[in-house]
């Protein structure tokens, strides 16, 4: 099967995923902040107490907050966190996927089981780096590097 | 050893195109064709953002939160020589701004980014930025001055374009 077949049939469930993490909307946005750098993750869930999403805080929106207001990093993540437009099923397809991510502009998705907790999060890199795997022969051969250039002349 | 010294006239029979058994590289599809073939700036590149590294970081982070950007490089004579991305600001500045907010951004930047030549072609910029160590990669002319930024949402619809119309259903 072609990239195009794959991406229609295969799930969410096959790309790399994170673990998604998630808070509670009382925790200060400076503890949720420590927790994304310490595991590495643009984005954290904010959940209810039933584990459903209610929201989630990223970078960009850090970012605004530094901008705008320093001291809102003590405030509550869930006076500062946006709104999950739409959350996806891992057996949905990758194809679908795309699409949500980049009808909405999405950078992150949030992955949520049958009874719709987060279970993970995908974002555009995931999707970046599944596509890249189908073109092996003319991607992977490709300098990582600037330009390499050869100082000596080969041969006589 | 006489024979072959001697000078003839040459027969056109005789002559062999070196390209003869020469295979153009076969692609399976137009978007296989177009990594290889293509320029970077077949990927889309602008908007983008430029600041000199002695801006401070409280004016870059207003800059990057008012037009909603991932990332801004860092120039001098419009050649990049370092980025400032989402990720770095989380790493880097997020712990300490209060004490780092007026101190220029060239302290937090990571230098020496990675960059793309405009005669690439799409292919590296999908093997370096497919790595996982770059994120964005600065996209500069022949000169080395920056022409634009390639980040994962470009790359994403530069492929999106060469698939037929997905079907998600």
């Amino acid at each position: 099967m072609g990239l195009q077949e794959n991406i229609r049939a295969e799930p969410i469930s096959d790309l790399l995923l994170r673990q998604a993490v998630t808070a509670p909307p009382q925790r200060p946005v400076r503890q949720v902040v420590a927790t994304m750098r310490r595991v590495t993750l643009g984005a954290v869930i904010v959940v209810d107490e039933q584990g459903l999403p209610l929201g989630m805080f990223n970078e960009k929106l850090l970012i605004r907050m530094l901008a705008d207001d320093p001291s809102a990093l003590d405030q509550p993540v869930g006076d500062h966190m946006c709104q999950l437009p739409v959350t996806v099923r891992s057996d949905a397809s990758i194809a679908k996927l795309i699409n949500t991510m980049q009808a909405h502009k999405l950078r992150w998705i949030c992955v949520v089981d049958a009874e719709g907790r987060p279970t993970n999060l995908t974002g555009l890199r995931g999707v970046m780096e599944y596509l890249i795997d189908y073109f092996p022969n003319s991607v992977k051969v490709q300098p990582m590097d600037e330009h390499f250039t050869i100082e000596t002349r080969e041969g006589a | 050893m006489s024979d072959r010294r001697t000078r003839r006239k040459p027969d056109p029979e005789d002559f062999q195109d070196p390209l003869s058994d020469y295979d153009r590289p076969g692609f399976a599809d137009e978007l296989e064709r177009s990594l290889s073939e293509d320029s970077a700036t077949a990927i889309e590149s602008r908007p983008f953002s430029q600041v000199p590294p002695g801006t401070p970081l409280r004016d870059v982070l207003r800059k990057m939160a008012d037009e909603d950007i991932a990332c801004i490089v860092i120039t001098e004579n419009e050649r990049p020589i370092g980025i400032l991305s989402e990720r770095d600001v989380l790493k880097r500045v997020a712990g300490r701004y209060d004490k780092i907010a007026d101190q220029p951004v060239s302290g937090v930047m990571t230098p020496d980014p990675v960059v793309l030549y405009e005669t690439d072609n799409p292919a590296r910029a999908l093997n370096v930025m497919g790595s996982g160590l770059f994120r964005h990669l600065p996209l500069v002319d022949a000169d080395g001055k920056l022409v634009g930024v390639i980040g994962a949402r470009r790359v994403t619809a530069y492929l999106q374009k060469h698939f037929d119309p997905i079907s998600a259903d």
